[in-house]
Order: structure tokens, then C-alpha cells, then sequence
């Protein structure tokens, strides 16, 4: 069992920066969408079933050696400021956090795997991994169906495939997507271009925390949109091949900074590593767009610190929920921004004499 | 009116997409509609507005048609999936099958599943070194009944019956 300061105060797996090119890819992601037949979808239900849903699910837990560990968190008994916590570590949807309901998440060891109830879909398996590696998430997703699966009644269609409260979800019920970084495409102004063509093979893009939010820090989600007619594996080899490519075109986007203009983007990394190393206010939007330039002058060796996991965990960390519960108390705005330039210097500072 | 896509920001645009020759009406906010891919033609809040309220005009007559054919399941109307692009409960894909496929093909470019599937398959026999647990089984029958699904619980107790069987006996549980 874990409680929401333990979680809060440790890192998640995901953020570690150990995978394939975590100079430019921040995490991979795979979810399913599951279902309970023959109880009504979520949107469409009754309170009773929802209880009912949260009940078999915790139940399959149970026997689930990936899962069997985790500790269930009911959405719907926790203040705003929690659900939003368990948002920022994209541990639930900001749709769930708004519905509250009879919604949950389960969260397995290191927050690996874990399974969502009663969100739009019954159940919401995910896998969070480190790096450039859908196929590493699925294996990890694709276990935990496998367990849970075995105990539980869930809706799957000869035709159809697993069915969903959405038929945009429908056949695999899976997306997978790529939280990756790409200042040098934003930097030259290509990014736009880069991205237009991806619509054209079942992909999309999105902002940091999923559907319909803004592109932040020069970070992009790059996620499949078909899920019905193609296998697992085929969704995540055309994902993994485009996001490849992608990362091609951000090598050589910051080859070309580097070489047109050394100077500026040296001037603009070390400025940023010195507004984050010294700032006393820091909003959480000009935390996101300094560290990304630092982030940018960690993979091009312009810094040799901070470590890159470093990043990521301030990520996270800087998020308004989190600021509040490393700080034991509630914070307006204007505290939390000193509150989050005193946690940045410190971590930076560690991070300096670490290396 | 709730954006049907993300339930939380409000709808200010109403989309209509003609699937053969089913209209399927859809309320987004903005950024769900930019999702579609619909944010270049869209100049304005007032203009998606005024689409709002042309589609809501033509509303009724698509309500009546659609109640011919309900969900035996859960009751929802395939109006009503049209006005919300939910469906109800898994019954509704077989209740509105055949409407339903033209909708994939447009949506996937498909309409037939290709990858995993269940280990167990709840109308079919179970398959060898799967734990399957009786208890839910029987905890869902004891639901169906309480809400008077009589098919549904006929059904459950077949497959209660089946696990029950010796040659099913390799069941840890």
C-alpha cells in the first residue's frame, strides 16, 4: 500500500531517463480500453454497476502478480487537489479527476502498469515506460490484460474486436503514445510542417497531458488514432517508425542551430540554466520553457548538467498539486511560484555537485 | 451543452458527418474539434454557433427514425448515439451492427478486428490454463437477476454450469 505523500515524494519509473533516446523522448505509453459485458458503459450507468465494476476489478487485482501489489485510489472520495496530484503523475485522465463519480485508478509498483475504472471505459490498463519503447509498455500493458482478463467477464466482439464506449476506441482499444521533445524543430519553425503529414497515417499529435491540452515546453504526445483492423504490433511498429523519423528531423534541426547560430543558442541555454539555477518566482509556464532549453543544451553537451531523469522528475514536480504536498499545506498562485523556484534551485544545486 | 468528446469544456461547435447515409451529429469544444482536424475551417466561435443551431433544426425528425431501433440492453436509441457518439453498453454493437460498420470504415478504414484476443470468450468455451473465477460469474448472475435480464442471466448460469463440469476442473479457483 501506498499513500498519496509516498507517491508524491518518490519518483516514477517512467521518469528515469535509463530508455532509448531520452535525450529527445520523455516516456512511451500504452493503453487498453476494456470493458465489462453486459454492464452499462460508465457515461450510461447507474451507480450500483459502477461499484460493481471497481469491485471485480479489485478483485482480478488480487490474482495478478503485476498488480496484486498496487494500491487503489477512489477518485471520487479525494479533494480536487489530490485528484489533480494523481493527474500531473499521469496516473488518471483530467476527464476522470472532473467526473469523480465511483472512478479509481490502480496503481501497480513504480506506477508502471495501471489500471483506471470507470473512466469512459470500464477499465483503462496503462503502461508507462522510460524512453523510446511502445513495445516495451505493450509487453507490460499486454501482461496485465492478460491476468486481470482471467477473471473478469470483458466484452470482446468476433468482428468488432474488445468493444468501447466510443467506437473510436474500438477493435485493440489500445493508443500508445510518445511524449517527445523537439525544441529544434520549434526553434527552426518546422515543427508544424514536420507534424502535418503524421495525420495521414493513423497518427495525431497532442498536447502534454492528452487530448485537447496545449503544447507546453516543446513537448508533443505523437499517438495512433486507428485501433480497429490493424494488430497491436502493427500500431506500434508505424508508431515507432514515424516517431523515428521524427526524432531524425530533431537532430538535424539542432545540427543546423548549432551550426548557423552557435551563439544565440548557447546564449539562450545558459540563460535558461541560469534563470532556473537563481530565480526566487518561477510560474509553472516559464519553468516548462527553461527547462526546455536546458534539457535542449543536455543533449546537445553544451551543459554537462543537470541530468536529464533530474528534468523529467522536476517535471512533474513543479505541477501546482505536487508543489502543495511537498510543502504540507495550501498554496495560492503566488506562493507556489516561490515555492517552486526555491525546490528548482535546490534540486538544480544538487544536481551540480552530484556530477 | 458538455463537449461530447472530453465531458468537461463546453460545446461551441456542433459537427455533422455524413457516413454513407447516416448523419451523425457531434457537439465539441474547440480544441476537440481542432483534434478532428476541423481547426483551419473554423474561424469562429458565432460561426460554429450558427452550425449548432442549423443541425439542432433538422434534430426531431432524426429522434423519431432512430427510436425504431433501441438497445434491448440498456434502451439507448441509435438517435441517441448520433447526438453523443457513445454507445450505451458492449449489447449496443450488436443491437446496431450494421449501422455501425460504414461509421468504422470511416472512423479505422476497417470494420473487422485484427489482433489480440481474450483468452476466454464469454459465449464460447473456455480455454485450457485460464483461471476463470466462478465467483464473478456468480456475482454477475445474481445481478442480472435483481435486474430482471433473464436472457442474460440464462446465459451466465450456462457457462456457470459449463465450468463446473469436470473436464473444466483444472480451475485453481
Amino acid at each position: 500500500m501506498m499513500t498519496l505523500d509516498e507517491l508524491a515524494h518518490h519518483a516514477a519509473a517512467w521518469l528515469d531517463a535509463t530508455g532509448p533516446y531520452s535525450d529527445v523522448i520523455v516516456s512511451s505509453r500504452v493503453r487498453l480500453a476494456r470493458n465489462l459485458r453486459g454492464v452499462p458503459f460508465p457515461h450510461h450507468n447507474a451507480r450500483a454497476d459502477e461499484d460493481q465494476v471497481v469491485e471485480e476489478v479489485l478483485n482480478a487485482a488480487q490474482s495478478s502478480p503485476l498488480l496484486a501489489q498496487g494500491t487503489y485510489f477512489d477518485v471520487g472520495a479525494l479533494p480536487p487537489e489530490d485528484r489533480q496530484l494523481l493527474v500531473e503523475r499521469h496516473l488518471i485522465s483530467p476527464a476522470l479527476a472532473l467526473r469523480g463519480g465511483r472512478g479509481g485508478v490502480l496503481v501497480g509498483p513504480d506506477e508502471r502498469v495501471s489500471v483506471m475504472t470507470n473512466e469512459e471505459d470500464h477499465l483503462r490498463l496503462q503502461a508507462l515506460i522510460a524512453g523510446l519503447g511502445p513495445e516495451a509498455a505493450w509487453a507490460f500493458v499486454n501482461q496485465a490484460d492478460t491476468e486481470l482478463s482471467g477473471a473478469l467477464d470483458i466484452a470482446f466482439d468476433e468482428a468488432f474486436g474488445y468493444l468501447t464506449a466510443c467506437p473510436t476506441n474500438v477493435g485493440t482499444g489500445l493508443r500508445a503514445s510518445i511524449l517527445i521533445h523537439l525544441p529544434g524543430l520549434v526553434l527552426v519553425q518546422s515543427v508544424e510542417q514536420v507534424l502535418r503529414g503524421i495525420n495521414q497515417v493513423g497518427l495525431t499529435v497532442r498536447g502534454f497531458y492528452g487530448e485537447g491540452t496545449e503544447v507546453v515546453g516543446s513537448l508533443f504526445q505523437i499517438s495512433n488514432q486507428v485501433t480497429l483492423g490493424k494488430s497491436e504490433p502493427e500500431i506500434l511498429e508505424t508508431l515507432e517508425r514515424v516517431v523515428r523519423q521524427i526524432i531524425d528531423y530533431e537532430y538535424d534541426a539542432r545540427q543546423s542551430l548549432v551550426r548557423d547560430a552557435q551563439a544565440q543558442i548557447e546564449d539562450k541555454i545558459w540563460r535558461a540554466y541560469g534563470i532556473l539555477s537563481h530565480a526566487h518566482v518561477l510560474s509553472g509556464h516559464e519553468f516548462m520553457n527553461l527547462a526546455s532549453a536546458v534539457r535542449l543544451g543536455v543533449g546537445l553537451g553544451v551543459l554537462k548538467r543537470p541530468a536529464t531523469h533530474l528534468l523529467n522528475e522536476l517535471m512533474v514536480l513543479v505541477q501546482p498539486s505536487h508543489i502543495q504536498r511537498l510543502a504540507g499545506d495550501q498554496l495560492d498562485s503566488d506562493e507556489r511560484d516561490l515555492r517552486r523556484a526555491d525546490l528548482v534551485r535546490a534540486r538544480l544545486a544538487n544536481g551540480a555537485s552530484e556530477s | 451543452m458538455q463537449c461530447e468528446q472530453c465531458h468537461h469544456r463546453k460545446a461551441t461547435i456542433a459537427l455533422t458527418v455524413v457516413v454513407e447515409d447516416e448523419r451523425v451529429a457531434l457537439h465539441l469544444c474547440r480544441a476537440c474539434a481542432a483534434e478532428r482536424g476541423l481547426g483551419a475551417e473554423l474561424a469562429s466561435d458565432e460561426e460554429g454557433n450558427a452550425m449548432a443551431q442549423r443541425s439542432a433544426g433538422s434534430g426531431q425528425s432524426r429522434e423519431r427514425e432512430g427510436d425504431r431501433d433501441r438497445c434491448p440492453s440498456c434502451g439507448l436509441t441509435y438517435a441517441q448515439f448520433k447526438e453523443r457518439y457513445r454507445l450505451g453498453c458492449t449489447d449496443c454493437y450488436t443491437a446496431f451492427r450494421e449501422r455501425l460498420k460504414p461509421l468504422l470504415r470511416k472512423v479505422h478504414g476497417a470494420d473487422v478486428h485484427s489482433g489480440k484476443r481474450p483468452a476466454i470468450v464469454m459465449d464460447g468455451a473456455p480455454v485450457e490454463g485460464v483461471t476463470w473465477t466462478l465467483e464473478v460469474l456468480k456475482r454477475r448472475l445474481q445481478a442480472a437477476i435483481e435486474r430482471e435480464e433473464f436472457e442474460v442471466a440464462a446465459r451466465i448460469r450456462d457457462q456457470i454450469e459449463t465450468l463446473k463440469r469436470p473436464q473444466s476442473g483444472d480451475s485453481d479457483e
